[in-house]
């Protein structure tokens, strides 16, 4: 098994009900796995706010691992190492 | 032939002999800079001569709104103040929104140019074609609302729209801005150089409509922006909601909302404090500016404790500047200071950094409680934030000090305090820590108005949007070619036209050239290609940099603060990232590549030529020295 931090910021706050959560999976596992357990365990209203569509291929926010956007990390099939951190960042603008 | 849009007219003013004139707009003009930001620095260049001080009577103040201010076109609410800038020394742009913009379009004008330097305080009145010269010594002093109320008062017209100084700008401080309602055209000092002329205020009344030159095509084009809007993720569901301040959760997820001075971002990240979560506690309705289905002003109230009854509204920067900046996290503190830069006339920004830095020169002894007025001038101290705006303001004590931006303050205080300015050719810098935004420090580099988020916005980096490519934050790789498109692109499809910069990423970032040419030529009647449009942008940024350079800028002022440099960020999501000399000069010869510029960052003949800038070449020539490729 491998630690894993997940951080949100936005309205997935009050979704997951903490800003930083501590996940422990199993070796291997890619940040879709990752996601996966997540929606399992905090249900549609968090499966909707990540993807667009029930394909789960579009995704509706940007994901970072260890703060790099996973576009340039192999995307949502990047494999989890000991001690990431996945960021989640509803879409957002305006500075 | 301009048959809408522009109303084809330029009103000159000169505060001297207070007299005014009308001119024409000629169509190579509008043509060539399209508006807006292009005007004001096209008649900047060629009207202020190389070496005019800021301040003296020689620079010239320019107002000047865009094709589509004034007309249907959604968001297209603002104006560019242009004018060489007390601050960083270079040309000096800021934008406002409201309904100032649009009112000075039905007055008949395309442009406003203010020249000269009254005597004593005046103000002037633009209604329709008549314009007079008032005193203003009853207003001298005046923070900016009772300015606004009072002339509104003796005008007998409640629908007039001003745009003013408050003490601050009568004061000459060079952080000074112009305020029309509650909006600024805030940055690089405008305030003061309008406090240099004398001129308190200016009021404008106008009733003519702007006439559209193609009614059906324009409709279409207005349809498309519309329906674009509708379909954004993020204008209507998150950014009409929330407004701005949700880029502090955004930027403190990132890791580069910068914090006590740049000296702790990414290790203290206010997110429950300075977020939308204690915004949203403090929401008291929103406001649009004109022509806006978006109304992203959101109005922040106190409702209690020390600071009851503060309103205003506070942008994500004013967040940063007067909140991670100052390590306060105290909102209610935030939205007084905010309050108070509106009414004081102050840009929140560059006085929110300058009282920052003053705070780590306490913290670091460098500046003691004998220098700074017995107030201990400690991160976190939101108390002694918020005395200092006044002090700076009215340049009482060590506000005095501090009141002309950081460079300065650091060269009167010395002891080794420049390492400690955030600031890029004198201006402030914006709240994101561009050690873990690459494209953004290098556009904060470049930027001819310093270090500047509205003259070429990374919204790649900050908020993931994959236009025209997706972007690795991390990389120096491909940010020249990347904050080239930025910075001309904003510069042709938002600061001249003249539209909201937030619709350019949030909803047409996928046909912005496209967007910009059909509802401009249709309103014009000029026609506009895609291709016209952006390298207008391009021609803007080449203008303006050989407008420095003529004002004696280089490439060394291409640069970062020194902390950005050597100290790799110690938490957060952008833990280890920094800008060593080495990756900002590998991005520079990209860059400088990218746009044609020689390797000093000089454009070349080449560049010049194509973009029609025959008058930049004789520029470049006069001046000794220089190697012009």
């Amino acid at each position: 098994m491998i630690n894993v931090k997940v951080m949100a910021v936005l309205d997935l706050v009050s979704i997951l009900q903490k800003r930083e959560i501590a996940f422990s999976v199993e070796d291997g596992t890619t940040i879709r796995g990752l996601l996966e357990i997540m929606c399992s365990q905090y249900g549609p209203e968090l499966e909707k706010k990540i993807y667009v569509d029930k394909d789960k291929e579009l995704l509706n926010l940007n994901l970072y691992l260890n703060g790099r956007h996973i576009h340039f990390l192999g995307g949502l099939d990047a494999v989890l190492r000991n001690e990431d951190t996945v960021l989640l960042i509803p879409y957002a603008s305006g500075g | 032939m301009i048959s809408g849009g522009y109303t084809g007219k330029i009103l000159r003013v000169n505060l001297t002999d207070k007299s005014y004139r009308e001119e024409k707009l000629s169509e190579e003009v509008a043509k060539n800079y399209l508006g807006g930001a292009g005007f004001g620095l096209k008649y900047l260049f060629t009207e202020v001569p190389g070496g005019t001080g800021a301040l003296d009577e020689g620079n010239k103040l320019i107002f000047a709104p865009g094709p589509l201010t004034g007309t249907k076109a959604p968001c297209a609410s603002r104006v560019a103040v242009a004018a060489k800038s007390p601050l960083t020394g270079g040309a000096g742009v800021a934008l406002s929104g409201g309904f100032f913009p649009a009112e000075l379009k039905f007055a008949g004008y395309d442009i406003l140019i203010i020249e000269g330097k009254s005597v004593e305080p005046v103000y002037v009145y633009i209604n329709g074609t008549n314009v007079s010269f008032r005193s203003a010594k009853h207003l001298w002093g005046m923070k900016t609302s009772d300015c606004q109320r009072v002339i509104k008062d003796e005008l007998h017209d409640q629908n007039i729209r001003i745009a003013c100084i408050g003490p601050a700008g009568e004061k000459l401080s060079y952080m000074a801005a112009i305020i029309n309602e509650r909006h600024a055209a805030g940055r690089k000092g405008l305030g003061a150089v309008m406090g240099s002329k004398n001129l308190k205020a200016i009021a404008v009344r106008g009733n003519a409509e702007i006439a559209i030159a193609d009614e059906k095509a324009f409709s279409e084009a207005r349809r498309r922006m519309l329906q674009a809007m509708k379909e954004s993720p993020v204008v209507y569901p998150e950014f009409s909601k929330h407004g701005t301040p949700m880029t502090v959760d955004v930027t403190g997820g990132l890791g580069i909302f910068p914090a006590a001075n740049w000296s702790r971002t990414g290790e203290w990240i206010p997110f429950e404090a300075l977020g939308i979560e204690g915004n949203n506690k403090r929401k008291s309705g929103r406001e649009f500016c004109y022509g806006c289905p978006v109304g992203c002003s959101q109005n922040k109230l106190v409702r209690e404790g020390e600071y009851a009854g503060y309103l205003s509204i506070p942008e994500f920067e004013t967040i940063y500047s007067f909140g991670g900046e100052t390590g306060v996290d105290n909102l209610d503190s935030v939205i007084a200071a905010d309050y108070l830069c509106d009414e004081l006339g102050l840009d929140s920004i560059s006085t929110g950094v300058a009282i920052g830095f003053a705070m780590e020169l306490f913290e670091r002894g460098i500046l003691t409680e004998k220098d700074t007025d017995g107030m201990e001038l400690k991160f976190g101290n939101h108390r002694a934030m918020v005395e200092m705006v006044k002090k700076i303001a009215f340049r009482q004590g060590f506000g005095d000090v501090l009141a002309d931006g950081t460079r300065i303050a650091a060269a009167r205080i010395g002891k080794d305090s420049e390492k400690y300015c955030m600031h890029i050719k004198g201006l402030e810098m914006p709240g994101y820590d561009v050690r873990g935004a690459k494209a953004h420090g290098l556009s904060f580099a470049t930027a001819y108005t310093g270090a500047d988020h509205n003259r070429g916005y990374a919204f790649q980096e900050i908020f993931g949007v994959p236009v025209p490519y997706p972007v690795d934050r991390f990389a120096i790789e491909g940010k020249g070619k990347l904050t080239k498109w930025n910075q001309d692109m904003r510069a042709a499809t938002c600061d001249s036209p003249l539209m909201c910069a937030f619709l350019l990423d949030m909803a047409v970032p996928g046909f912005a050239a496209e967007n910009t040419a059909d509802l401009v030529s249709s309103a014009t009647g000029l026609k506009f290609t895609p291709e016209e449009v952006y390298q207008i942008g391009e021609r803007i940024n080449n203008l303006a940099r050989v407008f420095n350079i003529r004002e004696g800028l280089r490439r060394k002022d291409d640069t970062l603060p020194e902390r950005l440099m050597t100290e790799p960020l110690k938490g957060g999501n952008s833990k280890g990232q920094y800008i060593p000399k080495n990756d900002l000069d590998q991005m520079l010869d990209e860059y400088y590549a990218e746009r044609g510029w020689n390797k000093e960052g000089i454009p070349t003949r080449r560049k010049l030529e194509s973009l029609g800038l025959n008058e930049c070449i004789d520029t470049l020539e006069k001046i000794g020295g220089l190697k012009i490729d």
